[in-house]
């Protein structure tokens, strides 16, 4: 049997601005290694919310999660960095690269933070990713010099530098146009069935949805379908 | 003043570290390191200027009965007050410094992230 990457056990979720709301319900489902998931459900049913928690960013929740077997609760905000650095990618829904570096550093920085190689090293899988996803004659562009369906690409190569256990995806294809949306699901099929790579991508894009490997649907903060 | 604002045009990547992985101590340490390096240098450039501005008023001629033995301005080249200028450059960019650096460090990155 293939381990879980990712389990979440009765999650819970409430806002408590102005007054109370449960956002999520019980919320209970494990990732195998190499799935490509996708959480669906309407606006406001609570799927970015149940994201921001798997991402471990957000720490204000009810429940049990674990990434790679490890329980998160109870972990300081410095060892949930570091599990984000090691463990997860994260692609937003708008490419969030940073301006002042060129692609190959962007790229490059959650390899420098997490240390385990040299700068050469990270360096040569940079551009390894790049390749992979055919944007390596950018790489020396400042990141504000490229379209956006570049960037979010770029923004791909990123999430994979440190070789994580599961790429989280907020809405990627959201802000680009069908033509570079059919690059980025070509591009994360390519990753799950080639690399074995696990994926986790939020969307309301039920076309992009109906061709992953498996679909988790949310109803007002409950799991209906998995 | 200057570095509140900037870290205000930051935060977007305040939110990119922090999702990839810098803790907030992290961040802080990079906001603070640029408000030494703007402190220790600006420290620097103000020595070499203020030193060549008294060299220029040293030259002044200053002429009194009171005092036969001197011609020129009288300055005073005691090392003390070079260090108490450096000394107080660096702190008042660290202190500008400290309280936006403790923003940076509590910003929520899903806050930034989501209100797009």
């Amino acid at each position: 049997m293939e381990k879980n990457v990712l389990e979440a056990k009765a999650i819970s979720k409430f806002f408590h601005d102005p007054k109370t709301v449960q956002v999520l319900t019980d919320v209970t489902f494990d990732l195998k290694a190499g799935e490509f998931t996708s959480i669906i459900g309407k606006s406001g049913c609570g799927k970015s919310t149940l994201l921001y928690i798997l991402s471990t960013m957000d720490t204000d929740y009810e429940g049990e999660l674990y990434i790679d077997g490890e329980f998160l609760g109870d972990k300081t905000e410095a060892h949930l960095a570091h599990v984000r650095n090691a463990k997860i990618g994260f692609v937003f829904q708008f490419h969030y690269l940073l301006n002042e570096f060129n692609v190959l550093q962007n790229v490059m920085m959650p390899g420098l933070k997490l240390g385990e190689l040299t700068a050469a090293e990270i360096e040569h899988n940079a551009y390894e990713k790049l390749k992979v996803l055919g944007i390596q004659d950018e790489a020396l562009k400042k990141a504000n010099q490229i379209s956006g369906g570049q960037k979010q690409r770029v923004a791909i190569a990123r999430a994979l530098i440190n070789d994580p256990s599961i790429i989280m995806a907020d809405e990627p294809t959201g802000n680009l146009d069908h033509k570079n949306s059919e690059i980025v699901f070509e591009i994360f099929k390519e990753l799950a069935e080639e690399y074995k790579q696990s994926l986790l991508v939020v969307t309301h894009d039920t076309d992009f949805a109906n061709r992953t490997h498996r679909i988790i649907e949310l109803l007002d903060g409950r799991v209906i379908r998995q | 003043m200057r570095i509140m604002f900037w870290i205000n045009e930051k935060v977007d990547s305040i939110a990119i570290l922090k999702a990839t992985g810098f803790s907030g101590m992290d961040v802080s340490l990079i906001f603070i390191t640029i408000a030494l390096v703007i402190g220790v240098f600006g420290g620097a450039l103000g020595l070499v200027f203020g030193f060549g501005l008294c060299n220029l008023i040293d030259m002044v001629p200053f002429d009194t009965d009171a005092l036969p033995t001197i011609t020129t301005y009288p300055i005073n080249y005691d090392l003390r007050y070079y260090v108490i200028a450096v000394i107080f450059s660096i702190a008042a960019t660290y202190f500008a410094g400290y309280f936006p650096y403790r923003k940076a460090s509590k910003i929520d990155p899903v806050e930034i992230i989501r209100g797009k």
